[in-house]
């Protein structure tokens, strides 16, 4: 072997040495691009599925499939906190079906602790409930849920708030990756590691309140 | 060899990277669609919400309006399908927005209200103003402006006047406290043949009075007792045998009311009401329970005004249990700034009239405290009853209540 044969092997050392930085940089670059991708995708679905039930039971807020049982406005919605709401609504039976049964019931809308066990420190449980039954849920990555409420004035009420007055409701909504990508890494900042969504319902009037 | 090599390399790179371009591309055409799919949901209830408006709007200028032009196209092709439907008294409308390939669905129920509904409802307010002492417990409705001065109270659902809001002060010191519906700008006309078509229903099952200029009626539970002359005796009859849909009227007459009332009444005439004594109701509803299982209900219709007799029994208080109603006039006290101070008018009922009459006169000292100095001080409470149960032929709005939305 001479000198010319060790610099071919300190150079395909090189060469491949380089390559195999290459080739890792840019496969956690792709990870993480990909995660990413993923976690902008299910945090963004997420919001949306939770948007299709607010806005399906806020808009419901009052309504009852009978006549002679529908309430007073004042009376529709029987709690209201920043982050919780109670309010009178007519359940369907079967997920499938549209209508109401015609029996009202109390639907709670409530944000719980900050879950234990996840990267994401801020993400916690929207319980929906039934007045009666148990609080099931799933995480879905909820870091933000609050609800402000006006008057017929359009003035903001301030709290406790008196559910006889409010007329419209603004709903914000805040979603964000229960994992996120590198969340150890402590020179990100937590909207790099946990992607975010958010959404904002302006002065949501319930038209059974303002019916 | 190594040119093969390098080739294989290349090719494996690309494979690998194509692969990765190919996932992300999914990621964003996912992210995208349910973007879109989200956006055409909301599109669609929107057209559908339009659909709602549309009907609403031509059910208020035309109670039998049908959508004839349905489907309409709107942001599409015959994409909004319109429907209404009666179910007795309930009108059904129901509106199918289409955008793209997503539907949605609102079934809106409505019904007529009735003027019996309103605790307060006027035409002309005049200079009165509605102070802070002054609270209204259910539906109110003035044609004019609302004038409030020191935060009024309106609790009942729904508040609403066509004119301006006019601040005694300004809006910090005089706001009204309104709970549950507002609408401003919005104008219900009194309407001009309410007392025409009470006339009507009282020839076809009830009792017209005519030929005298004057009626007095006393109700006595299951009977009705009459006369024209005030030194006249009493004729004492039964009140179903009467009038058994419920209505008497009094034709080119003034009609003198009192006595205790059973079961559903609409009384009234083409001139003025005068209430010489207490007219109640023989099992007296909580006002605030709208479900009081009291059967008892009296409407009092005037074409010009429902008048409180300055006269005797009428000088230590007045006890009214009824919905009135004046077409052309207003509720009030007559003689109301020469009469002796007369203590309270209790009313368990609603006012509905054409212009807002004086039931007394008061002095304020220079500590604010307001003293009667002649005629009645108020207490008037919302009977809830009238909610949902209406006296006999008692004048409809014309317009439509919501009574669910659904979507």
């Amino acid at each position: 072997m001479g000198f010319s044969t060790l610099l071919d092997i300190l150079g395909a050392m090189l060469i491949g040495g380089l390559m195999l930085l290459t080739i890792n940089t840019m496969n956690k670059s792709t990870a993480e691009t990909s995660s990413n991708f993923h976690s902008d995708l299910i945090a963004q679905q997420n919001l949306v599925s939770i948007v299709q039930l607010i806005e399906h039971d806020f808009t419901r807020i009052g309504y009852c499939e009978d006549v002679d049982s529908i309430l007073n406005p004042q009376e529709m919605i029987t709690e209201a906190d920043s982050t919780s709401i109670t309010f009178w609504t007519d359940l369907a039976t079967d997920a499938s079906e549209f209508r109401g049964d015609g029996i009202k019931e109390k639907l709670t809308y409530e944000l719980g602790p900050d879950i234990i066990g996840t990267p994401n420190p801020d993400d916690k449980i929207l319980y929906r409930y039934k007045e009666g039954t148990t609080k099931d849920a799933s995480n879905l990555g909820i870091t933000k849920f609050a609800l402000t409420y006006y008057d017929n004035m359009k003035n903001e009420l301030t709290h406790p708030i008196d559910p006889t007055l409010i007329a419209s409701i603004q709903i914000d909504l805040r979603v964000e990756d229960c994992y996120g990508y590198d969340s150890d890494n402590t020179e990100k900042t937590h909207e790099e590691i946990f992607p975010t969504v958010f959404w904002r319902q302006i002065r949501m009037a319930t038209k059974n309140i303002s019916r | 060899m190594g040119g093969k090599a390098a080739l294989l390399l290349v090719l494996g790179f690309s494979s690998i990277m194509l692969m990765v371009a190919l996932n992300m591309n999914s990621v964003s055409s996912m992210a995208i669609e349910n973007s879109a799919g989200h956006f055409e949901e909301s599109a669609a209830k929107e057209i559908a919400r339009s659909g709602i408006n549309i009907a609403a709007t031509n059910l208020s200028r035309n109670s039998s309006w049908t959508p004839s032009g349905s489907p309409y196209s709107y942001m599409g092709t015959n994409n909004l399908k319109i429907s209404v439907s009666d179910v007795g008294s309930v009108k059904i409308v129901t509106s199918i927005g289409t955008y793209q390939d997503t539907s949605k669905l609102i079934e809106v129920k409505m019904q007529m209200k009735s003027f019996s509904e309103y605790a307060y409802f006027s035409n002309i307010e005049g200079s009165i103003w509605w102070t802070g002492d002054d609270s209204v417990w259910g539906p109110f409705h003035t044609n004019d402006d609302m004038q409030v001065q020191g935060h009024p109270y309106f609790a009942g659902s729904p508040t609403s006047h066509a004119g301006t809001m006019n601040y005694y002060t300004n809006k910090s010191s005089d706001e009204p406290t309104i709970i549950g519906t507002y609408t401003p700008g919005i104008t219900i006309d009194i309407p001009t043949d309410g007392i025409t078509a009470l006339a009507t229903s009282a020839s076809g099952g009830g009792y017209v009075f005519s030929g005298n200029s004057d009626v007095y009626l006393e109700f006595a539970g299951d009977s009705i007792k009459y006369k024209f002359n005030s030194s006249d005796p009493y004729t004492t009859v039964l009140g179903s045998d009467l009038a058994a849909n419920g209505v008497i009227y009094a034709e080119n007459a003034d009609l003198h009311i009192e006595g205790t009332v059973k079961d559903k009444w609409s009384i009234g005439g083409n001139q003025s009401v005068y209430l010489d004594d207490d007219i109640v109701y023989s099992d007296v509803p909580d006002p605030m329970d709208e479900d009081d299982s009291s059967n008892d209900l009296l409407g009092i219709m005037a074409k010009d005004d429902v008048i409180i007799t300055n006269n005797t029994a009428n000088q230590s208080d007045i006890n009214i249990h009824a919905a009135i109603y004046c077409e052309d006039g207003g509720f009030k006290a007559e003689d109301y700034s020469s009469r002796p101070t007369s203590g309270h008018i209790n009313l368990i009922g609603g006012i509905t009239h054409e212009q807002r009459g004086a039931v007394g006169t008061f002095s304020v000292s220079r500590r604010g405290v307001k003293t009667l100095s002649s005629g009645f001080d108020k207490n008037y409470k919302y009977d809830s009853r009238l909610k949902r149960i209406v006296p006999p032929y008692f004048p409809s709005t014309n317009t439509f209540e919501i009574l669910s939305w659904l979507e």
